[in-house]
């Protein structure tokens, strides 16, 4: 009791992927306390096996089966966090103060941020804001039988940079197999000058939506919806017809209020180091995750690997962010790869395998267990990481 | 609103770093307003050209300086 006493106070806003995993990793030390603004912790890749495979399995588990014991749970929501005075207010007006917060709250989707957006989700649905949304995708890829099918990003900053990619090719699956392939014309349509931004990786996925039939429109953000011509029409001053449509919407930071003002940016997210995740000048405070600037891609392993940053940090490590990203990437057929990048390396050519498709599925199998067990997880994650150093599959894969 | 002048920096971004920062900010724009875009990465003379291609705005410089490649850019394509 008197050792708990002498702990230093943690919160943490948010118990999401890098919350989840940076409260269990800090237990030993500091008196830690989550507030999430739900009971429930969602595991969001999972739309995507809503959206096409129609299947539930992974989506959530109750946030408290997550927490190593020692944690606290508060279930409420953060309106606003004064990094000058240190209080967290909840929305009852409740104040917590603390020796060190961690700012972990994820994106808010904003599908009025695209004109026509929130009437094209009522009827097509999408992957990257509800399992409801993504019920409706499954419905329209199942019933579909001719016409041209689109998958169109409209924020280039939306979670899991290849979901859009994994859509588009899990639509191409079902629609084979369903044997109506042949009378659907399929269109991806992104923001960028290649198919995949990244133009090394570009070159693995670029063949296999090819070999596909896929066709993919460069420079086309989606800008404003007419749903009643169904047309889409892009930024960049073109138009593109569907008859089903899906576009990746607009993501924004958390809505909570953050003082000082300079704390957060135009679109809402937090401004943290790219390397410590560290909020300005505020060294006992820190934000990670989806919600942060320090995430150069918004995928859960950034969450975790900011996470780990962070409570090494906080004990006096000099760890830092190296930009690892991490994403599986399925392409349907049980096939997969990884996009593997970090802040000096582009991503790496890693083929497409099944393989690669089995470890993605075992990651997502593996998800809860890598959360609540840090210290099982951590060590292999360690030799892993190292093993997979973009520098390393650099060399492997030419 | 009077004609803006607005620098997007974008430099230590590799792919798809540049040409989406410009999209941010083609998104904020209105005919008339310039971008400036700083950037790093080698690739992003090659895309800058092909994304004018595509949009007909009007790039009025584009030049490297020791440290960065300086895109100017005169919006004036904008629906
Ligand atoms: C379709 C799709 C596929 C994806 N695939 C992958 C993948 O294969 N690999 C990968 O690594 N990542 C993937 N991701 C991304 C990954 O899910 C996110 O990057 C990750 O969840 C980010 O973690 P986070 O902790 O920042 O935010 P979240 O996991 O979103 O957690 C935020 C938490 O904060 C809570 N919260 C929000 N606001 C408040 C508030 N005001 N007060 C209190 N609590 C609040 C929320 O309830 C939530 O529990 C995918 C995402 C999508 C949508």
């Amino acid at each position: 009791m008197i050792n708990m006493a002498e702990k230093k106070k943690f919160l943490i806003v948010g118990g999401g992927a890098g919350g989840a995993i940076l409260a269990n990793s800090l237990v030993k030390d500091f008196d830690v306390t989550v507030i999430n603004d739900s009971p429930y912790h969602y595991y969001w890749p999972q739309l995507l096996q809503i959206a096409f495979r129609n299947d539930y399995s992974n989506l959530y588990r109750s946030l408290s089966s997550l927490l190593v014991k020692g944690v606290n749970l508060v279930i409420d929501r953060v309106k606003k966090v004064d990094l000058q005075d240190r209080i967290v207010t909840l929305s009852n007006n409740k104040t917590m103060n603390y020796d060190y917060v961690a700012i972990a709250p994820g994106v808010t989707i904003e599908h009025k941020g695209i004109d026509g957006n929130e009437k094209l989700v009522e009827q097509y649905g999408d992957f990257h804001s509800t399992p409801q949304n993504a019920s409706k995708v499954f419905d329209v890829v199942s019933n579909m039988k001719k016409g041209t099918f689109v998958i169109a990003v409209g924020d280039p900053y939306h979670r899991c940079p290849p979901s859009p990619y994994e859509g588009i090719l899990l639509a191409d699956e079902v629609f084979r197999l369903r044997g109506v392939r042949n009378d659907i014309n399929m269109i991806l349509a992104v923001p960028y000058p290649r198919a995949y931004p990244a133009e090394t990786f570009n070159e693995v996925l670029e063949p296999i939506l090819k070999e596909r039939g896929i066709n993919v429109m460069t420079f086309f953000t989606a800008d404003k919806i007419d749903t009643e011509n169904k047309k889409i029409t892009s930024l960049e001053g073109e138009e593109l017809s569907y008859d089903a449509a899906i576009v990746v919407p607009v993501h924004k930071g958390p809505k909570i209020e953050i003082k000082p003002d300079d704390a957060i940016n135009q679109d809402g997210f937090i401004n943290a180091d790219k390397f410590t995740n560290q909020i300005l000048k505020y060294d006992d405070a820190f934000a990670i995750g989806d919600a942060s600037t320090s995430a150069n891609a918004k995928t859960g392993v950034t969450a975790h690997l900011q996470a780990k940053v962070v409570s090494k940090r906080v004990l006096g490590l000099d760890a830092r962010n190296t930009g690892r990203t991490n994403c599986p990437t399925e392409l349907g057929f049980e096939k997969g790869t990884f996009v593997i990048s970090d802040y000096n390396h582009p991503a790496a050519k890693v083929p497409a395998n099944t393989i690669n498709f089995i470890m993605k599925r075992l990651f997502a199998d593996a998800y809860w267990d890598i959360i609540r067990h840090p210290e099982f997880w951590d060590p292999i994650f360690d030799v892993y990481f190292e093993n997979t150093q973009p520098e390393v599959l650099w060399k492997l894969f030419r | 609103m009077s004609e803006a002048k607005k620098v997007v920096d974008a430099r230590g971004l590799s792919c798809p770093g540049p040409i989406t920062n410009l999209t941010k900010a083609y998104r904020d724009a209105k005919n008339g307003d310039v971008l400036e875009i700083w950037a790093t990465d080698p690739g992003f003379k090659s895309d800058i050209k092909a994304w004018i291609e595509r949009t007909k705005n009007e790039l009025v410089e584009l030049r490297e300086e020791k440290d960065k490649i300086i895109a100017i850019i005169k919006i004036t394509a904008k629906k």
